[in-house]
Order: structure tokens, then sequence, then C-alpha cells
């Protein structure tokens, strides 16, 4: 049996061993506590269920970004992954607790928070009548333009229709082309036809005047005049004809440009249409970024140590100098 | 022990500086408008420091706006003053005209009227019977407290000179530079400059060299091209009164090298190499 040389006779020092155990097992279970409510917080413990979609890219998405339904967070997701035909499969994990508003025909969009806030994804539509939707259901993915991708949209749509015209403009405007050339000739013609008038009416005017000698040449010049307004209007014809040959091409080729045009005008206006209730919160959220940083950099230069270093901003009006400019 | 009391004193440290800190009081809406309007006129400021007078125009009638909407005249007035001088320097002279003459009213404060009439009275320059008319309205408002008073005195030897009357200029610029340190700059140089050309009026071109070199000496800090084309102007009529040939062609060298980078009258028939 051991002896025991020393006795504790402070009481502080009595149940020590007991005391200190007492203390750890406390603390280890406000950890648990703790770590218990961070996780039910955190819906460790709701019951979910697993949906998904189909994006054509995967910017802005990642594991762990919110689902909402109407603003409320319902759910995250879970894993975002390329498949085999170069697309992204995006898994969502949704309490169940929500699930009763996401119908098979609901679609997921990718939203932002404010200008410069997060992305997350928010679920919304769907018939209100029908069964919500199943354990790995799939919904359709809408993708929201940004402003970039409409510009680079618009870019794409716009180019090939300004190369169009630029085209047709330029066959239009060739001078060694079908349509100037054409021109150019029937003008030429028109010239000649004038000259054959105005020869043809001399000689029907002195033709009672003509004595009879006079006669046969006068017929012949009368029959070659006639000759050479034959030539001139069958020359005329063909290039009438010519014209009338190409202008079903030139005027398809017109319609199709101002179909384009339209098309353009249409798509640009739609753009433009889908930007524009935009533009004015845009504004207003720059302008409101800019006032508050403005409000914390006067609020932090009335703060010490800032209001040493820096002076204050002259806000009364400047004299001007007597010499003038 | 000495732990122990280290320990005390932290904890002491951090609950007065939490105790200290407090969020800020709420702002009123007048207050609000007021730290708009000031921010409006910092920024004006900041603008036409960097010449950028349409910019200064625009923050100026901002801060205009903003103080009439809390019927604040000081404010007011002060942004009135800073819009008519912007506009001055984009050669806006019925604007400026307008903006100063609503400033004819009780309301404002004497000083700033006095400051109104002395910027039409510059406006009315070189027109010298108006400008006497108006310089003359601004010494009686400014009274004789006047925070101006180098400008007025300096414009009015500007006028002197003008009308022909050397020894006039001279005394009002003298009257000036006795002013002593709390002189701006700009008006010590202008002073310097108003001496110089009242020596080479009443024909005595070396000290007029000798005062306009160190009018030039200010001015060079200035940095302002239309004032050292002006010193140069002078410079040279200064330098041909002495028959001076070598300053002669230092003078035009230096009035041609700072008139390639301003359009001041008085490079008016200077060419740039």
């Amino acid at each position: 049996m051991p002896i025991k040389y020393l006795k504790d006779t402070d009481a502080r020092f009595q149940w020590l061993g007991w005391r200190v155990g007492v203390f750890i097992v406390a603390g280890f279970l406000c950890f648990v506590a703790l770590v218990v409510l961070l996780a039910i917080r955190q819906g460790y413990f709701t019951p979910k269920t697993r949906l998904s979609f189909v994006a054509e890219s995967g910017n802005s998405m990642s594991t762990g970004m919110q689902v909402r339904f109407s603003g409320f967070k319902i759910g995250v997701v879970d894993r975002v992954a390329l498949n085999d035909q170069a697309k992204v499969d995006v898994e969502l994990l949704v309490e169940n607790r929500y699930l009763k508003w996401v119908k098979p025909d609901s679609v997921a969009l990718l939203q932002q928070d404010g200008f410069l806030g997060d992305h997350y994804i928010e679920i919304a539509g769907g018939t209100a009548t029908a069964a919500p939707i199943q354990e790995g259901g799939k919904l359709v993915f809408a993708p929201v333009m940004g402003l970039s991708e409409i510009a680079a949209d618009l870019r794409q749509r716009t180019i090939p229709v300004i190369d169009s015209i630029h085209d047709t403009l330029d066959y239009l405007n060739d001078p060694k082309g079908d349509v100037r050339g054409t021109v150019a000739n029937l003008n030429q013609f028109s010239a000649e036809l004038r000259e054959t008038r105005k020869t043809l009416d001399q000689v029907l005017q002195h033709l009672d005047q003509v004595a009879a000698k006079d006669l046969p040449a006068t017929l012949d010049q009368a029959t070659q005049a006639a000759r050479r307004a034959d030539q001139v209007l069958a020359q005329a014809d063909r290039a009438a004809s010519d014209v009338a040959t190409r202008l079903p091409g030139i005027l398809d080729n017109a319609n199709r440009t101002a179909s384009e045009a339209a098309a353009l005008a249409t798509t640009a206006r739609k753009a433009v249409d889908g930007v524009a209730p935009q533009l004015p919160s845009i504004v207003r959220n720059a302008g409101d970024l800019v006032q508050s940083g403005d409000d914390l950099v006067n609020g932090a230069q009335r703060s010490w140590p800032f209001r040493n270093w820096v002076s204050a901003p002259d806000a009364s009006a400047p004299v001007p100098e007597s010499r003038g400019e | 022990m000495l732990r122990q009391h280290l320990l005390y004193l932290l904890l002491l440290a951090a609950g007065a500086l939490v105790a200290c800190s407090s969020a800020p009081t709420p702002p009123t809406p007048a207050m609000t408008v007021a730290t708009q309007a000031r921010t409006a006129m910092a920024s004006a400021n900041r603008a036409g420091h960097q010449q950028r007078w349409e910019d200064a125009a625009v923050q100026w009638q901002i801060a205009l706006t903003l103080f009439q909407s809390a019927d604040d005249w000081n404010g007011q007035g002060e942004a009135r003053l800073g819009l008519a001088n912007a506009q001055a320097r984009l050669h806006q002279s019925q604007q400026v005209i307008s903006t100063l003459s609503a400033m004819n009213s009780p309301l404002f404060s004497k000083a700033q009227r006095a400051q109104a009439t002395y910027q039409l009275a510059l406006l009315a320059m070189p027109d010298a019977h108006a400008a006497t008319a108006l310089l003359q309205q601004s010494q009686t408002l400014c009274g004789a407290d006047c925070a101006i008073a180098p400008q007025l005195s300096n414009l009015a030897a500007r006028i002197r000179l003008q009308q022909g009357d050397a020894a006039g200029a001279l005394q009002l610029a003298n009257a000036v530079l006795a002013q002593g340190d709390a002189l701006p700059v700009a008006e010590r140089a202008h002073a310097l400059r108003l001496i110089a050309q009242s020596h080479l009026v009443q024909g005595q071109p070396a000290a007029g060299w000798q005062t306009l070199q160190q009018g030039l000496a200010l001015d060079r800090t200035l940095a302002n091209p239309a004032w050292l084309a002006d010193d140069f102007a002078l410079q040279l009529e200064l330098a041909r009164a002495l028959a001076d040939q070598s300053l002669q062609a230092d003078a035009q060298a230096r009035l041609t090298s700072v008139c390639a980078t301003t359009d001041a009258p008085a490079c008016t028939g200077v060419r740039a190499p």
C-alpha cells in the first residue's frame, strides 16, 4: 500500500482531477451542440430532393450557390459537371417542404443579386395546378443574357446583314456592273432614238416639197432611217430584256436585304427593349455605389487618424485674379 | 502580477474604445442636401484647378440648385460666384452677367455682393469707364475690412494704366505690395508687373526691367502661360526701350515659345516657329 507522504490541506486542490474532467466534458458538449446547431441552421438535417437541369455554359455556376424561389432560399446547387455533349449538368438539392411549388414545367434561371452581387438559381413559373416535381426531375434552364451576351448576340446577327447590304450596294454601284452598264446603254439608245425621230420628222415635213426626182432619194433616206430605227429598237429590246432577265434577281436580292434589315431592326428593338428597363436601375445603382463610396471616403476623412492626413476640400468660390486671362 | 495588471489595462482600453465608438447620428434631409452641395462645390474647385471649366460649371450649377432648394443664401452666393467664374473662363459673358446680376439683393452678404461686382468689373474690361463704375460699387460694398482688397487695388491700377495715369497706377500697385506676406502670389506678381509697366510709361525702362524680373519669378511658379506671355511681351518692350539687342532676342524667343501653348492676347501677331 503506498504511503501518502504529503497531504493537501488546501480546499482549492480537492477533487481537482474531477473538476478538470467536468470542465473538459462540458466544453466538448458545448462544442458538439454548436456544431449541431450550425448544421441545423445550414439545413444538413433537412430532407431534400435532387433535381437537375442542363445548361449550355457553366459560367457563374458553382457548387454551393443558392437556389431560390420567389426570392427565398429553398436549396443549393450540389454538383456542376461537364457532360459528354460538352454541356453542363447541374444538380440541385431542394428542401422537401418547398417542393410543392416546384412543378415539372418550372424554369430555372441564372440570376444575380444586384449589380455586383452573387449569382443564384431562381426557380420560377410552372403550372399551378400541376403535381410537384419528383425526385430526379429535370427542369428547363432558361439562360438570361447579360449585357455582354446581348451585345455579342446582336453583333453576331448584325454583321452578316451589314455585309450583305454592303455587297448589294457594291453590286449596284459598280460602274462596270450589270445595273450601271444597262442604265448607261439605255441612255445611249434613248439618245439615238431621239436623233432618229428628228431625222424622220424632217423627212416627213419635207416630203410634200420634194420634187419627183428627189423622191427616190428621199424614200431611200427614209428607208435607211427606218432601218436604223429598227436596229436601235432591237438593241433597246435586247437591253430591256437583259434588264428584265436580271431584274428579278436584283429585286430578290434587294428584297432579301430589306427582310434582313427588318429582322435586324426587330432583333435590335427586342434587345433594346430587353435591356432598356434595366438601364435606369443600373445607372441608379452605379450612382448609389458612387455615392456610398463617396460617403465612406468622406466619413474616413473625418475620422482619426485620416483627418490629420487629408486636407479639407475647398468648398468656397474662388476669387478670380485681377489680371484676367 | 505584472501580467495581471497588463491584462486589466488591455481590458480597460478595449472597454474605453467600445464605449467611445458610436454610430453616427442619422443626417437630416437638410444636412444631406448641404453635404451634397459642398461635395459638388469641392468637385467644381477640383475641376477648375485642372482647367476643366465645363465640368466646373456643371458642378457649380448643381451646388446652386441644391442650395436654392434648401433656402441657403450664403451657399447660393458662393455657388453663383463660382459658376460665374467658370462661365467667364468659357467666355460666356451673357451667362456671367445673368448669374451675377441675380446677386443684387440684400439676401446675399455684402462680401459676396462685392465679389460679384468685382467679377463684373473684370468682365467689363477693357471698357475702363464701365469697369471703374463697377469697381467703385465693389469697393463701397466691401468696406474697410475687405478680403478682396488686393484684387480691387490691382484692378484699379490696371484701369489707371490703361487710361495713361502711370503715377496713379504705380501708387496703387505699391500699396498692394505693401500688404505683406498675406498677399496671394498671383496678386503680388500682378502688382510687380503693373509697377514695371508704369516705369516703362514713365521712361524708366531699367527700373521696369528689374521689377519685372521679380514678377516673372513669381509667375513662373504659377505656370500660367497667358501671364507668362504677358510678362515676356512687356519684357520685349522694355528691351526695345533699353535698345539691348541681346535682351530683345531673349525676350522674343521666350515669348514665341510660350505663345506656342496659348492664344493669350499678348500672343497676337506672334508666330510660333
